[in-house]
């Protein structure tokens, strides 16, 4: 009997189970869920590329205009930098020959020049009434500076072409004269 | 967990590949049965409908994929099976055996039996949950009609010989489980 009421109740149960009804307009629930799953997914990889179209967009802006500031600052430097060459060559030579002292070197920083507001400025220095900054001196130049500096006339001379002539000239007449002299002595002598 | 092995049936519209999957159709044809089975394992409509739910966002997930599925019907029912046993391992299946058993008993019986036959429930389901694992998982999914032998089998992923066998099991137990507690009372 109490078999008959075990296998009743599981048999009642399991059909229980077997004919459970979903809950009225699941479908259409999960349905609704479904599109806007679908339509979330569709916004999320259009969403995607959003962020990367912007980034080569910003890249490709900063290129174009760094390279037109570059073209910008280039074009018009060119002529004034052989101009500036030529009077940093006069300055350089007038200071060696004439004593004169050196002004101490400016400092010009390539980074402070090429700001913004220190364009104008940079601009007027370019021109061609405005000396240059000097540039560097070479080894030689140094060593030329310090020759100078040290005041000896005989030394200095040696660095005036003119001078130099007339030295080497000079040098050469006495050495002519000396040996004219022995020899009318050795000539002398013998006779 | 959503394999897509096994299977002899073939639906019309999953034959080409690039074909658009009418999920409306799918959603049709087989909400009712995933509900059941989730409804078996979790004794709560709100979450079975839950997991009816998740079953076809991940269809609609693997949309592209759903041409290598060979058994629509039965990757369906196994993934309706896990998503359902995943939920039901974060709870206690005891809290809800009280309201399902009321309204299994209150839906089949008259008024006057409903709280004896409710008691009934009661206990059926505490035995069932008390079988083995394998045998518990074999009834709760024979219970659902729709599924055959061999649909069960390839859900669970064991031989149909295997599945009838530990079916008997699994009610020779419980029916004896029963009897004893019927005897005692």
């Amino acid at each position: 009997m109490a078999m008959k009421d075990a296998d009743g109740t599981i048999e009642r149960l399991l059909a229980g189970l077997r004919d459970a009804e979903p809950p009225g307009g699941m479908e259409r629930r999960i349905l609704d869920a479904l599109d806007g799953m679908g339509a979330r997914e569709a916004v999320a990889s259009t969403s995607l590329w959003r962020p990367a179209i912007a980034f080569l967009v910003a890249c490709a802006v900063i290129l174009i205009v760094a390279i037109a500031v570059r073209q910008h600052r280039h074009a018009p430097s060119e002529p004034s930098h052989a101009m500036n060459a030529d009077v940093r060559q006069t300055t350089r030579v007038e200071a060696i020959t004439h004593k004169a002292p050196i002004a101490p070197r400016r400092r010009t920083s390539w980074a402070a020049a090429r700001r913004p507001h220190d364009v104008p400025a940079a601009r007027e220095s370019e021109t061609a009434g405005f000396p240059a900054p000097p540039l560097p001196l070479t080894e030689q130049e140094r060593l030329l500076l310090r020759l100078a500096h040290r005041g000896d006339a005989g030394n200095m001379a040696i660095l005036n072409p003119d001078a130099r002539a007339v030295m080497s000239a000079k040098a050469t007449e006495q050495f002519q004269q000396f040996f004219e002299i022995n020899a009318k002595e050795m000539r002398s002598q013998s006779e | 967990m959503a394999s897509t092995e096994g299977c002899s049936l073939a639906l019309p519209f999953m034959e080409d590949a690039r074909s658009a999957v009418d999920l409306a159709a799918i959603v049709d044809a087989y909400s009712t049965l995933l509900f059941r089975i989730a409804n078996s394992v979790l004794r709560s409509k709100t979450e079975a409908e839950d997991v009816v739910q998740d079953v076809f966002l991940r269809v609609l997930q693997h949309r592209a994929t759903l041409a290598t599925v060979r058994d629509m019907r039965v990757w369906l029912v196994r993934i309706a099976w896990n998503l359902a046993l995943d939920r039901k391992r974060r709870k206690r299946p005891e809290q809800l055996d009280e309201t399902f058993a009321q309204s299994l008993a209150s839906s089949t019986m008259p008024a006057d039996a409903v709280i004896d036959e409710a008691q009934r429930f009661r206990s059926a389901l505490r035995e069932i949950e008390r079988l083995p694992k394998a045998e518990r998982h074999v009834l709760l999914l024979s219970a659902i009609e729709e599924l055959g032998t061999a649909e069960i089998a390839a859900v669970l992923g064991r031989s149909e010989s295997a599945v009838r066998a530990l079916l008997s099991r699994a009610r020779v137990r419980l029916r004896a489980r029963l009897s004893c507690h019927a005897a005692l009372d």
